[in-house]
């Protein structure tokens, strides 16, 4: 891949990764900062990106791994309380996306990357099958497992709002 | 057939990556390009280097058992420092009257995040960057980062040692940290019954390295002559091609003469790994 081909491929689909990243991981920063440095990565090995099938899905792959690797450390070694090295948060405290980023939070990482996968990225089930690495029935299985455990956990947290809507307004204060 | 369950559930999770791809903020592509030809660059030389310490031993396998040495002689030349050093000793003298809770380091393995340094809470300063900004906090953009994390309930103290490809490089890194804190706007927050704190955000030249800032932040009630528990201050300094960040947040200090002591401490701090960096520095030292 030369670099016009590389400069469009980036601008094409670095935001678009950013997305997919942010819905995986729940951080919109830790998915900025992986799918960044995935694409230093990509132009590292930039001879074998162009054979690639799907250099796109490569790069969700690498910055999908150093996610959980940052995450693993991150759990480890708790969140430091240095101020300048806290995620900025999201600039509008969207109710329903603070509900779901929680949820999404609660289920197992192996199924919230199929989800994303499946529901939008528009991936085939079998087609997440090759990208996990996983065969088909097993992700058959999370997808329904994740989506099961999603709808519940975003069931969970409706009632309570429409019972106590002062509640609602201090939860989102 | 469609499941409304599963159709609304789609529906939210677009939404959520919509929101994230909106606000992604990447670098230029030919910024990310040259990152990642640095990195092949610094692989080749360590095979290089691999291969050369290979022959040596090689060579002097055969000296050994012959006696003398064959006729080529291998005399690697000392190559330019392309590495932390891992014995550079961050953890020297630990901030003092220390109990950590926490300490992350000496290592390569903190967890980074970006720099803010205009925003006393990290509230989402990041959009008032420039969009070819350089992070100093994060392992994407320099090309190796050690530090060390202290933490304890009075205090946080990071020491940060970040190398970048070039001198070059590191300049441009040190002039956007000092456009960045030059142009810290006053802010204010709604302090313990409704009183009013303005923050008051400084920045001297510091003496050390090769080129160095240091920033202080503190909060005032009232009238600005009330000061409120608590400081930050923080030693961003280049020497050649490496930024060395020293900074600390401690929560109870509150006498100038307390700071000014802190301030020292910290800048000896610095001094002390600047001196153990020197093979990087622009000038002898």
């Amino acid at each position: 891949m030369d670099a016009p081909a590389f400069d469009a491929f980036y601008a094409e689909s670095f935001p678009r990764l950013v997305g997919q990243i942010y819905a995986m991981c729940g951080d919109l920063v830790e998915a900025q900062d992986c799918v960044q440095e995935a694409f230093v990565r990509a132009w590292c090995r930039r001879n074998q990106l162009a054979d690639l099938h799907s250099p796109e899905a490569w790069i969700r792959t690498v910055a999908w791994r150093l996610a959980v690797s940052r995450w693993r450390r991150t759990r480890r070694s708790r969140l430091p309380a240095d101020r300048s090295r806290l995620p900025a948060p999201p600039p509008v405290p969207n109710p329903d996306r603070v509900a779901l980023i929680a949820a999404l939070a609660q289920i197992p990482a192996r199924q919230r990357r199929v989800i994303v996968l499946h529901h939008i990225c528009d991936m085939a089930v079998k087609d997440v099958a090759t990208e996990v690495g996983a065969p088909v029935g097993t992700v058959k299985a999370w997808l329904s497992r994740g989506r099961a455990l999603l709808t519940s956990l975003l069931d969970e947290s409706e009632p309570q709002d429409e019972l106590n809507p002062k509640q609602e307004e201090i939860g989102h204060a | 057939m469609h499941d409304p369950d599963v159709d609304r559930l789609t529906e939210q999770m677009r939404a959520l990556a919509e929101d994230g791809s909106r606000q992604a903020v990447g670098l230029p592509s030919e910024q990310v390009r040259a990152l990642g030809v640095r990195r092949n660059h610094r692989q080749v030389a360590s095979r290089t280097l691999f291969v050369v310490i290979v022959a040596v031993a090689l060579v002097g396998g055969v000296a050994t058992m012959t006696g003398r040495l064959p006729g080529i002689s291998v005399m690697p030349a000392a190559p330019p420092p392309s590495t932390i050093p891992t014995e550079l000793a961050l953890d020297a003298n630990p901030p003092a009257d220390i109990n950590a809770d926490l300490t992350e380091g000496p290592g390569e393995g903190l967890v980074l995040r970006r720099f803010a340094p205009c925003d006393p809470d990290a509230h989402a300063s990041l959009v008032q960057l420039p969009q070819d900004w350089v992070l100093i906090d994060s392992t994407t953009m320099a090309d190796q980062v050690r530090g060390i994390h202290y933490q304890d309930a009075d205090l946080d103290q990071v020491r940060l040692v970040q190398l970048y490809g070039d001198v070059s490089v590191a300049e441009r890194v040190m002039q956007q940290v000092r456009d960045a804190v030059a142009s810290c706007p006053t802010m204010e927050r709604q302090g313990p019954n409704g009183t009013v704190e303005r923050n008051d955000f400084t920045v001297v030249d510091a003496d050390v390295g090769d080129d160095g800032v240091l920033t202080t932040s503190r909060w005032f009630a009232g009238d600005g002559t009330q000061a409120v528990p608590g400081a930050e201050l923080r030693y961003i300094v280049r020497v050649g091609s490496v930024i060395v960040m020293v900074s600390e947040l401690n929560r109870g200090i509150t006498d100038p003469a307390a700071l000014a002591q802190l301030a020292a401490e910290l800048q000896r701090t610095a001094e002390g790994l600047v001196a153990e960096l020197c093979a990087f520095a622009d000038r002898p030292c």
